[in-house]
């Protein structure tokens, strides 16, 4: 038997009712000891009545008081100098030693003299069937790998005995040991102490072994050893401590270089947290970087420590290392699944999913057969996109715009989702538009068909709802007008409600869902209101209902937005142009005052996002009401769905669907950008989709919900009648591209005429001024490069209230180009990098006034000196400025600063986001224990 | 009923309560929606005025009085049968220049720069007398800044008429000119009318009888485009063998519903002549329209009742004023439609005879320099046609005065001979500069400086 056994003890209040019972635990264990403690020192790390009060009756041979902030080792470090003993025994708050433990402890030290410390095996507070820790060890490169933490104690682990290290907590330290190795090292802040004094112990060529029999229940109050209820502290010490020993086990030639390779490895790191659904982690990983970073004070007093004992090889240690093939063992254990799925299959093939997507891949076909041999739409809100990939990340960049004389400011979030786009087509970018004409349909359908399946497990349900979302009224009127925006929000609003509707539960569906809300709100950025309710509801939900265990996945739908938009937003806010966030992006369409009236809003009620809602009042002669009423049955069916037994699901859905109304009505009246053609309204569609989507999805929440007998006839019926009359809607838009009725045109490549877009084609800096002469005076647009293009157009300048110096040089420039005057607006024109003066092409229509402006303006033209006539094109009149003309001036180097800050921002916001949303064998397996149905599904419906 | 069943059915009825309650609350919802008045949101257009810089002026003059077909080989080629005698002021503001006229001829130009980025006013007349077998009498026009569309009342076709228009272009590049010819056929696009070319820096003359022969008031519309031209025509009679006189008519810029013909000299006494020695020409191109004639005196006093012309869209009106006592006249045309006016005058019909064509003038708004050329007793007349009287200060070599034209009054001045002078009104005004003596008369209208441009409206 040693001698005597001097117990340590360290006490940190936190929590302080909890601190105060485990010390009472302890110390009453301590004293049922078989074998008692022969002195205790209790070091108390912050004052606390109470705790002092225990301490002082609890019979301590000292009771030592520091401060809060002492770590583990540092309290112990206190402690050494009162040391009596032959052996030390480290404790904590929380460490109830059953009453042989230390007995065992101290047979197991006094039987092996090459011994260094006996550990304990741990055991959970509350249930010592459960092992906390018994022994430590590393990998080859250093990681931490508890050999049994977790396991259910049923002796398994009790032939153990040589271990590399184990967890501080409960160790018997011979003094001799502790004296000579000078404790633990501070430096580690509470985690792998144990196997940080294994490891030196082992150096200096002793032992390290543990006591199975030796029993101590630990809570984990994070006081020694890690905390069992902070993740964020928890997962900052492990790795600080993890690179810490990097930098102190590492041969000295190496350190620099492990020292160096830090900050990349915190990177690295960070994707692989995300790719894990980790983001929690990621905090705690670079704050951990940063500490071992500048602690070369600690490594170097570390290494000095251990090379002071060090006796043997690291091959020594190499046996007690845990293998490949060990871990390997460990991690497959994580793979066994004790519950069964939940999760059905998802019968897309089987369902008749896929027959539906190929269906309405042949309409799309049927539809617009002649897009299978254009190259560029045109025609309505379209435009010809960039002619390369480079050009059109170019324009979703901070910097100089597409349009505009001197304008330089943030980027539409839509010029990335076009740049997206076009990359998919990288050689002929815009044909990536006329794919997406032809596959919307389907797409549509394919979409419609998922967002299904978080509603019904049925499969003629999915198929239903596939078809609506496919046939809705406002998408097809954007296909055939030709509005590109519109038309991606109704393909991404699907997806959307797929991912966001599990976004509560998975940070794969969170980061998709996220870059969905980012994309949707790019396309249309008027939904951001109804959308940031519905998130703020979700917020709300996950609080009450599942006490806010989503919460920060549901808070992340919005980073990605947020960010993209922030440029946009901070611009506006500086102009006190509020209004214009809400501009629909793109070409501008102009509606000049169309907007609102109750007939208007009828429609919009109806589903239509114009008054001639289907085309069939054109058609037949017959009033347009008449065919609104076509979508009536998907609303009864929608209202329906609250009087059912899904009723939790139909007042969520048909409350998405009237906030896509209530925005729709509110939109329609208005009109906050402006071209010279007259003032734009923002695109009811978009809000309409939203509406759709709750609407569709109410109604097929009561077709699912219905239990009368023969529920599958009703069923069937109610379908039929939904989808036949949105077919009959679908008709007259659908045929619109054989009646020509539609705006869509094939092309034209260029909005420029073909002579500037050869010209201009690899040189966006290369700029044309085109004039419009209207009733009033000149419209006038700068181009830069090869074409006006979708991507390039830019809502800060539609919106914009107030005139600015760009403004008024270029109606100088401008009125000096159409009169006769000796001011030298060529040169002017040519300094700024404009080549080419194009006075667009006469409408029919045109007004005497314009007719005579443009006359005065084509006669000063042609007699200016410096400007050769190319002559008339399809465009209308081109100029060409003869001589040098530079190029549009470079950005300064703080805007390309700033764009590189913004870019990297977004950039990074992405891959988070795309790290995040990237399934992996886990999240699928997580998946597949909840149900595809959001929400509670009464067990008579299924 | 087991208590369990009776709690489901509860559940049941108030599950169908609620919702039906929800459902109706929802379609009131969206029936509210669509009534309610909805806030609109209207963007204003951003829209800058700005007034281009003011260009150099140019003015044309229009040469030295030319004779068709002097040679009998070459019938075509055209003679300088006068040199013209010009007059211009004030010094040193302006920068001469020539073109190149038919058969070596150098009409006059003038560019003025503008000083300070403003325009300063400058004039410039030319006159010229002949007296030969086949051209005899006195003719005076003013330069003035080229056009795109001109349009020259006056001239005749018929037998013993050689008139010619004549076309200048000070410009630098090429201007292309189409002539239309309104007669009693209407509108006609003669083919040696079409796509005629007026190169930079000169003048071309073509015969007005090559366009339409046998037309007996014939009204001529000069398009150009490219280039404005500074177009005019030299009218000129044979009757029988003596010359009946010679005249430039000055262009008109525009139609409009008023035309006002200042200063139109009677000298033959009514009685005793078969011919109306007085002949007003109107013309209303787009539409068909009643036009309203007025005359007034040298002081403005309304001569005799008005008179009614019914106009035909495209085909010209004569109207002759034969019972008109010797003095100066001026004539205001009002009507429904844009008209066109100009009037003819002859000092007789025999041997010594001259006449004139009087254009109608355009409103004077600025500071404008008169230039009076050489020739007999110029007289400068001042019509307001305003509701205002307009204060007209003129001074400069040979007269100093402030006159105040009444509000629909007239006045005269006489002016001296090769003098220039400032005119500045204080309101719209029309000024002509006439001449009588013996066997000549002639008048043209006075063109203001120009007004600076107005500011262009651009919407960036």
């Amino acid at each position: 038997m040693p001698a005597r056994v001097h117990a340590i003890l360290v006490v940190r209040p936190e929590g302080r009712a909890t601190s105060a019972s485990h010390l009472r635990r302890t110390l009453a264990a301590l004293r049922d000891q078989t074998r008692p403690v022969d002195a205790l020192t209790i070091v108390l790390c912050g004052a606390d009545a109470e705790l002092t009060d225990i301490a002082a009756s609890s019979g301590a041979e000292g009771i030592i008081t520091t401060s809060h902030g002492t770590g583990f080792a540092a309290a112990t470090v206190l402690a050494t100098p009162r040391l009596t003993g032959d052996a030390v025994w480290l404790l904590a708050q929380d460490t109830a030693p059953e009453p042989e433990a230390l007995g065992r402890l101290a047979g197991a030290l006094e039987l092996a003299a090459s011994v260094a410390f006996v550990a304990p095996k741990l055991v959970r507070w509350d249930d010592r069937s459960e092992i906390v820790s018994l022994g430590v060890s590393m990998t080859r490169y250093g990681r931490t790998v508890d050999l049994t933490a977790g396991d259910l104690d049923q002796g398994q682990h009790d032939g153990l005995d040589d271990v590399l290290g184990t967890d501080v907590r409960g160790i018997l330290v011979r003094r001799e040991a502790w004296r000579q190795h000078a404790g633990l090292d501070p430096a580690l802040a509470g985690a792998d102490e144990g196997l940080d004094l294994g490891v030196r112990a082992r150096l200096a060529g002793e032992r390290v072994s543990v006591a199975p029999t030796a029993i101590v229940a630990v809570a984990g109050d994070g006081v020694a050893g890690l905390p069992a209820r902070r993740p964020a502290r928890r997962h900052l010490a492990t790795r600080v401590a993890e690179l810490h020993r990097r930098l102190v086990y590492a041969p000295a030639a190496a350190v620099v270089l492990h020292w160096l390779s830090l900050l990349p490895l915190a990177l690295w790191r960070t994707a692989v947290h995300l790719f894990a659904k980790e983001p929690g982690r990621v905090g705690p990983e670079w704050a951990a970087t940063f500490v071992v970073l500048v602690r070369w004070g600690a490594v170097a007093r570390a290494r000095g420590r251990m090379r002071a004992t060090r006796r043997t090889s690291w091959t020594r240690l190499a046996a007690l290392r845990v293998s490949r093939s060990q871990l390997r063992l460990r991690w497959d254990d994580d793979g066994v699944e004790p519950d069964a799925p939940v999760r059905s299959d998802l019968r897309f093939f089987t369902g008749g999913g896929a027959w539906t997507v190929l269906g309405a891949l042949a309409v799309s076909v049927a539809a617009f057969p002649a897009l299978l041999a254009w190259p560029v739409l045109g025609g309505g809100a379209l435009a010809p996109l960039r002619t390369t990939v480079a050009q059109l990340w170019a324009d979703a960049a901070y910097g100089p715009r597409a349009l505009g004389l001197a304008e330089t400011g943030p980027a539409d979030p839509f010029a990335t989702v076009v740049a997206v786009l076009g990359s998919l087509s990288p050689f002929e970018p815009s044909r990536a538009l006329v794919i997406l004409w032809l596959l919307a349909l389907p797409l549509a359908v394919l979409g419609g068909w998922f967002a299904a399946t978080r509603v019904t497990e049925r499969s003629s349900l999915r198929i239903v709802a596939a078809l609506a979302w496919g046939l809705a009224p406002t998408f097809l009127v954007a296909l055939s007008d030709g509005i590109p925006s519109a038309v991606l929000v109704h393909l991404l609003l699907p997806w959307l409600f797929f991912s966001a509707s599990v976004a509560h539960r998975s940070w794969a569906a969170a980061g998709s869902a996220a870059l969905l809300v980012a994309a949707v709100v790019a396309c249309a950025p008027s939904l951001a209101p109804a959308l940031v309710l519905v998130w703020a509801a979700m917020l709300l939900l996950d609080a009450l209902v599942r006490h806010g265990r989503g919460i920060a996945r549901i808070v992340w739908l919005v980073i990605p937005a947020a960010v993209f938009f922030a440029p946009l937003v901070w611009r506006h806010a500086r102009e006190g142009s509020w209004w214009g966030l809400l501009a629909d992006p793109g070409v501008p369409l102009v509606t000049d005052g169309g907007g609102a009236s109750a007939a208007v809003r009828a429609f919009l009620a109806a589903g239509f996002p114009t008054s001639d809602p289907t085309g069939w009042a054109g058609m037949l002669g017959l009033p347009a009401w008449t065919f609104a009423l076509l979508s009536v049955p998907v609303g009864v069916l929608a209202l329906l769905s609250l009087l059912s037994r899904r009723w939790i699901a139909g007042v969520a859905l048909v409350a998405i669907a009237l906030l896509g109304l209530g925005t729709a009505f509110a939109v329609v009246g208005i009109e906050v950008a402006v071209t010279a053609g007259g003032s734009v309204g923002v695109w009811p569609g978009s809000a309409l989709s939203l509406a759709w989507i709750g609407a569709v999805g109410a109604a097929v929440a009561a077709l699912d919900a219905v239990v009368v007998r023969r529920a599958g006839v009703v069923r069937a019926v109610a379908a039929a009648v939904v989808i036949g009359a949105l077919a009959v809607a679908a008709i007259p838009a659908l045929t619109a591209f054989a009646r020509e009725t539609t705006p869509l045109t094939n092309g034209p490549r260029s909005t420029l005429p073909a002579y500037v877009a050869a010209a201009a084609r690899d040189d966006p800096r290369l700029g044309t001024m085109v004039l419009a002469p209207g009733d009033e005076g000149f419209g006038v647009t700068v181009v830069w490069g090869a074409s006006e293009t979708l991507g390039g157009q830019s809502t800060l300048a539609l919106t914009r209230s107030r005139a600015d110096d760009s403004d008024a040089e270029i109606a100088a420039l401008v009125a000096d180009l159409v009169t006769v005057s000796t001011d030298d607006a060529i040169t002017a024109l040519a300094d700024h990098g404009i080549g080419y003066i194009l006075l667009a092409r006469q409408s029919a229509d045109e007004a005497a006034a314009a007719q005579a402006l443009r006359l005065a303006a084509e006669t000063a033209l042609d007699q200016r000196a410096g400007l050769d006539v190319v002559g008339e094109t399809d465009r209308g009149d081109l100029w060409r400025i003869v001589g040098d003309v530079s190029r549009r001036a470079e950005p300064s180097s703080m805007t390309r600063d700033l764009a590189r800050a913004i870019g990297g921002v977004q950039l990074a916001v992405v891959l988070v986001s795309l790290l995040l949303a990237i399934p992996t064998a886990a999240t699928r397996r997580a998946a597949r224990r909840s149900s595809r149905v959001v929400g509670p599904v009464p067990p008579e419906v299924r | 009923m087991s208590d369990r069943e009776s709690r489901r059915w509860a559940a049941t009825g108030a599950r169908i309560t609620v919702g039906a309650i929800l459902a109706g609350g929802a379609v009131v919802a969206v029936v509210a929606g669509i009534a309610a008045p909805w806030p609109e949101v209207h963007a204003t257009p951003v829209r800058v005025e700005a007034t281009p810089a003011p260009a150099d002026t140019v003015l044309a003059c229009d040469g030295p009085l030319l004779a068709l077909g002097r040679v009998a080989e070459q019938a075509g080629d055209l003679a300088v049968a006068a040199l013209e005698r010009l007059l211009s002021g004030p010094v040193g503001t302006a920068e001469g220049g020539t073109l190149t006229g038919p058969n070596g001829s150098t009409p006059q130009t003038f560019v003025i720069a503008p000083v300070d980025g403003a325009r300063v006013p400058f004039g410039a007349a030319s006159s010229a007398t002949t007296e030969s077998a086949d051209l005899r009498g006195f003719a005076a026009s003013a330069c003035r800044v080229p056009l795109m569309e001109s349009w020259l009342v006056g001239g005749a076709t018929t037998t013993g008429g050689a008139d010619l228009v004549l076309l200048g272009n000070p410009g630098s590049v090429a201007a292309t000119v189409q002539l239309t010819v309104f007669g009693a056929a209407g509108a006609v696009s003669p083919p040696g009318g079409v796509n005629r070319v007026v190169p930079a820096g000169t003048q071309v003359a073509i015969p007005l009888a090559g366009l339409l022969p046998g037309e007996e008031s014939p009204i001529v519309r000069v398009t150009a485009t490219g280039a404005p031209v500074s177009a005019a025509l030299q009218s000129s009679i044979v009757r029988t063998l003596s010359p009946g006189g010679v005249d430039r008519v000055s262009p008109i810029a525009a139609a409009a519903a008023q035309q006002v013909v200042p200063g139109v000299t009677v000298t033959l006494a009514a009685d005793g002549i078969s011919d109306p020695a007085t002949i007003l020409r109107l013309l209303s191109p787009s539409g068909d329209a009643e036009a309203n004639v007025r005359v007034l005196d040298a002081s403005g006093a309304p001569v005799g009742a008005p008179v009614s012309v019914p106009l035909t869209a495209g085909v010209p009106s004569a109207v002759e004023f034969r019972d008109l006592v010797p003095g100066r006249y001026s004539f205001v045309v009002d009507a429904a439609a844009p008209v066109l006016a100009g009037v003819w005058g002859t000092t007789g019909f025999g041997a010594g005879a001259d006449f004139a064509w009087y254009a109608a003038a355009p409103e004077i708004t600025t500071a404008s320099v008169v230039a009076v050329p050489e020739g007999p007793a110029p007289v400068v007349t001042l019509v307001n046609t305003g509701a205002e009287p307009v204060t007209v200060r003129m001074s400069g070599s040979g007269i100093d005065t402030e006159v105040t034209v009444p509000a629909g009054g007239a006045l005269q001045r006489d002016v001296g001979s090769s003098s220039t002078f400032e005119l500045v009104p204080s309101g719209p005004i029309r000024a002509a500069v006439s001449f009588t003596g013996t066997g000549a008369v002639a008048g043209f209208p006075v063109w203001g400086a120009n007004a600076d441009a107005p500011a262009i409206v651009v919407t960036p």
